[in-house]
């Protein structure tokens, strides 16, 4: 029998472009303490840390998590870090899982950041492509993420279309005028983001993700600590995670393959079968609008070629049958490293019942997803109220 | 065609990037010390008490708040040094050199940095930090051009 | 804890440079290699995790190109940012949580497509250190000028442990340095960052590692010997040099004792037969010697000097060669992995030791060992 596992604390930083009043370890720090205040413990507590950031680049210091370890209490502890791109958030909170669930350690802290405002973001992501083959053509990621757009829309024209996408735009933005620590917050029209700036056709600037500082944490603790520690544990029901072989010619971008894999795999661990029944929110790693009609395909929310008539339905709204990124989701804040143990942080406040003014009512299971690199990463962990 | 096995290619490249790292505010509080009053400050852990320098706004042996300034040094004893001989590159002053830990009075650690290459720089010496002159003097760490045998002077800045 | 048996493992012939391999084929020949070496396929691997340098290959989220090389196309794969040890431990606790049942570790470093110094260069933090210049080198010079002076070791006692590594690499082919070096010519090599001479330091390498690992009945239906993984630990330092009592390898005692606890270790200089550790400067290696208890504080020149950890020793180190033979940086703690499982398991070739029944091997990370991670396997 698996040992039970839960969330059960979380802190994140207000996401703003730019930090300017901390260094990258303060930084991390501030979420971390306000986790552990949310689990009413102490680094003392803690039996290992787990840190996650993307490349490199973006902060300019090498294996930064042995800079940034003493500023959350992991001197003299066990600690990694986890780098597996735009899914190492997720990832982070996986490995976490795997130290507690292993039997090894009972009390884990998770954090995740990024600080993009001390570097240049757009070339960090350009040296994430193949020197010998990308790197000369690659400009960063809202090109991958239009072609993506361009695939899905070939695919299923008239069914899904430009006005979709911009329907979760507004939606998103919309939803976070209620998180107080999401970056934008806006009120906007579908007519305006369909005149908003082009960025890389088809997406248009609202239809695009900011660039944000910030961190995230999590406290994941075993079942008996769990329970001492918060009334209404997160319950880690279902974990699954899928790596894809990079060509970009080879990866169905409209329908991932990793994404239907990492989400079976969840499923079948959290014995889901009707996910969009079963579940009552999900939290997915849209950067770009286009992407949250893609992940509710490949999640199996709705079937292919069907994301333009689910958002239509109002089903995902915040008041909706199954509200998708109550928090705002990538759209509103988007500190890279962080992003996907965000989406995780939230859909676990939503089971905790401490999502506060963006709290749906009544959530039992809540799903977080993620995707990295040139779309093949992808993770899915799965949050519930029981056991 | 005749195919033939290919000569070795090399494909060179240089992956450079330019940043600007906010300092926060206790470095910064540190390294405007330095370059505006040539004085070095540490700062104290309100857990352990421990005086850090140089100091961070957490103490990194246990993880609490640091909470006081002290000013410390300007003496301070080496406690380990290591040579960079005439061939070393990228250190701040010309090769050869000496990087040092120092522990400055006051301080409950040693701070990393540089002397010249001066056999009476040993472990056990007492150093002096010598300033730059304040025109050459930006808020960085090396604004203290180096560490250098104490003359007795209390090496205060030219 | 539920067994987890180390049953299969391949490493490259480490090359100062290897031109005619790309990470990718290197990666692809040992996972390969490993596999074979306790008959499965890539088929047969539930997760894939795995441990690279960003910085030291060069690109962005090293495993977006070289997921597929290992094996990774539509598994279960992560990747740790640090030493290949690290990414044994994780693989491990997948394992022991009882949802997976096999896992392929696979870590590679390929310096000599980039400075491997820089890449230590970029370890140090933007405001107290870079400005310095301070690099590995330059931490480890420090640290070992620290630990000389506290206990009065002599120049030699480092100059020692190279003479008794490189003979050992002699017998390893495997390691990138096969030839003996006398105490003459080490005392006489250049000085890098003095104290550390240039025969005392591991050399630049490119090379790649892969083990596999499984759960018991797995291990025990593949026929070839596994090693056991009876114990593990890994943990970290402070960051700032001063911050940290340079004389002594903290966190290498504090993963070493966890590791002895799981494994029921209680006398480790009795019960180990065999230590590999990752030494990137030779005085390191006399520092684990005390961190990991096999004498008293102050007495690893003395244990040096005893023969108590050459070859035929009481209780040999680095029979491998150690890093100061091969230092494929990433994947150096993994190929110590690999070596102690293939000892206690009777699996190794040339530099096979007779009678290991225990072995603790060693991982390091960041400057002057900040980090550290061990692992105990038996027969």
């Amino acid at each position: 029998m698996t040992r039970p596992v839960a969330v059960v604390g979380t802190g994140q930083t207000k996401y703003v472009s730019r930090r300017e009043d901390v260094n990258v370890p303060e930084l991390v720090r501030e979420a971390a303490l306000r986790a552990l205040d949310d689990a009413g413990i102490t680094p003392r507590d803690v039996d290992a840390v787990v840190i996650g950031s993307a490349p490199e680049i973006f902060e300019g210091v090498n294996n930064p998590e042995l800079w940034i370890g003493p500023a959350i209490g992991a001197t003299g502890k066990p600690l990694m870090r986890i780098h597996t791109g735009g899914t190492v958030g997720a990832s982070t909170t996986i490995a976490s899982f795997y130290h507690v669930v292993s039997g090894m350690f009972d009390v884990v802290l998770a954090v995740a950041f990024e600080k993009l405002s001390d570097g240049v973001a757009q070339y960090g992501l350009s040296a994430c492509y193949d020197p010998l083959w990308d790197r000369d053509f690659a400009c960063g990621a809202p090109r991958l993420a239009a072609l993506q757009a361009r695939q899905y829309l070939a695919r299923h024209e008239p069914d899904v279309s430009e006005e979709h996408a911009a329907m979760v735009a507004v939606k998103n933005r919309k939803n976070a005028l209620l998180n107080p620590c999401a970056q934008l917050q806006l009120e906007i029209t579908v007519q305006d983001v369909m005149e908003s700036a082009p960025v890389a056709t088809p997406l248009k600037l609202l239809d695009c993700c900011p660039t944000s500082d910030g961190a995230a944490a999590m406290v994941i603790a075993e079942d008996r600590k769990a329970r001492k520690m918060c009334s209404r544990p997160a319950w880690i029901a279902g974990v699954g995670t899928c790596s894809e072989s990079p060509y970009v010619p080879h990866v169905d971008m409209a329908y991932p393959e990793s994404c239907v894999r990492a989400a079976q795999q969840a499923y079948q661990m959290a014995w889901i079968y009707d996910p969009p029944n079963e579940l009552d929110m999900a939290e997915v790693y849209e950067a770009f609008s286009f992407q949250e009609l893609i992940w509710s395909e490949a999640l199996g929310f709705c079937g292919p070629g069907e994301g333009g008539k689910l958002i239509e339905s109002g089903r995902t709204a915040m008041d909706g049958a199954f509200p998708i990124n109550p928090s705002g989701g990538v759209l509103s804040a988007n500190p890279i490293g962080a992003s996907a143990m965000i989406r995780q942080l939230e859909a676990a406040m939503q089971v905790m019942g401490k999502a506060g003014e963006h709290q749906v009512p009544g959530v039992g299971k809540a799903l977080a997803h993620s995707w990295g690199g040139a779309i093949q990463f992808s993770t899915v962990t799965i949050f519930s109220s029981d056991l | 065609m005749e195919l033939k096995p290919p000569e070795l290619v090399y494909l060179e490249g240089e992956t450079r990037c330019d940043y600007e790292w906010a300092t926060g505010e206790v470095v910064g509080v540190f390294l405007t010390a330095l370059r505006d009053h040539a004085r070095i400050l540490g700062a104290a852990c309100s857990g352990c008490g421990g005086v850090a320098v140089p100091p961070q706004s957490y103490c990194e042996s246990c993880g609490g708040e640091m909470s006081d300034w002290r000013e410390v040094g300007p003496r301070g004893i080496v406690m380990s040094w290591a040579g960079a001989n005439g061939e070393f590159e990228g250190g701040p002053v010309p090769s050869p050199f000496r990087y040092v830990l120092v522990r400055l009075a006051g301080a409950d650690t040693e701070m990393l940095h540089v002397a010249p290459d001066d056999e009476r720089v040993k472990v056990g010496a007492t150093v002096v930090p010598e300033f730059k002159p304040p025109a050459e003097r930006e808020g960085a760490i090396t604004d203290i051009k180096w560490f250098v045998p104490d003359a007795g002077t209390g090496g205060r800045e030219r | 804890m539920d067994e987890v048996g180390v049953v299969g493992w391949a490493q490259t012939e480490h090359r100062q440079a290897m031109e005619r391999e790309t990470h990718l084929s290197m990666i692809f020949q040992v996972v390969n290699e490993a596999l074979s070496s306790c008959g499965m396929t890539i088929h047969d691997i539930d997760v894939v995790i795995d441990a690279g340098s960003d910085f030291l290959d060069g690109r962005g989220i090293s495993t977006c190109i070289s997921v597929d090389a290992m094996g990774g196309h539509f598994k279960e794969e992560s990747k740790v940012a640090g030493d290949g040890m690290l990414a044994a431990i994780y693989a491990f606790m997948r394992i022991a949580s009882g949802l997976f049942s096999t896992a392929l570790v696979v870590a590679y470093g390929k310096s000599s497509e980039s400075d491997p110094i820089k890449q230590t260069r970029a370890m140090c933090e933007p405001f107290y250190l870079r400005p310095l210049g301070v690099d590995g080198m330059t931490a480890a010079a420090l640290q070992a000028r620290a630990f000389m002076h506290h206990y009065g070791v002599s120049e030699e006692a480092p100059a020692a442990v190279a003479v008794k590594n490189r003979a050992a690499g002699a017998l390893n082919h495997y390691a990138q340095l096969q030839s003996h070096v006398t105490l003459e010519e080490v005392m006489g090599s250049h000085e890098l960052v003095s104290p550390v001479r240039e025969l005392e330091a591991s050399p630049v390498t490119d090379g790649a590692c892969a083990v596999v690992l499984a759960q018991g009945d797995i291990a025990r239906s593949l026929g070839a010997r596994p090693a056991w993984i009876a114990g593990m630990g890994h943990s970290v330092e402070a960051y700032s040099l001063g911050s940290r009592d340079l004389h002594k390898a903290a966190s290498a005692s504090r993963a070493a004792s966890k590791a002895y606890a799981m494994a029921g270790v209680t006398d480790p200089r009795s019960q180990l037969g065999l230590v590999e550790l990752s030494e990137y400067c030779t005085h390191q290696e006399l520092m684990m010697y005390e961190a990991f208890g096999l004498c008293g504080e102050g007495e690893a020149a003395g244990l040096l000097e005893s023969g108590a950890t050459a070859r035929g020793g009481e209780i040999p180190v680095n029979v491998s060669g150690g890093a100061l033979c091969a230092n494929p940086l990433v994947a150096t703690g993994l190929v110590r992995l690999a070596e102690a499982s293939a000892q206690v398991s009777g699996r190794s070739e040339g530099h096979r030791l007779e009678g290991v029944k225990r072995a603790l091997a060693h991982g390091a990370g960041g400057l002057a060992m900040q980090s550290a991670a061990c692992m105990i396997v038996e027969e």
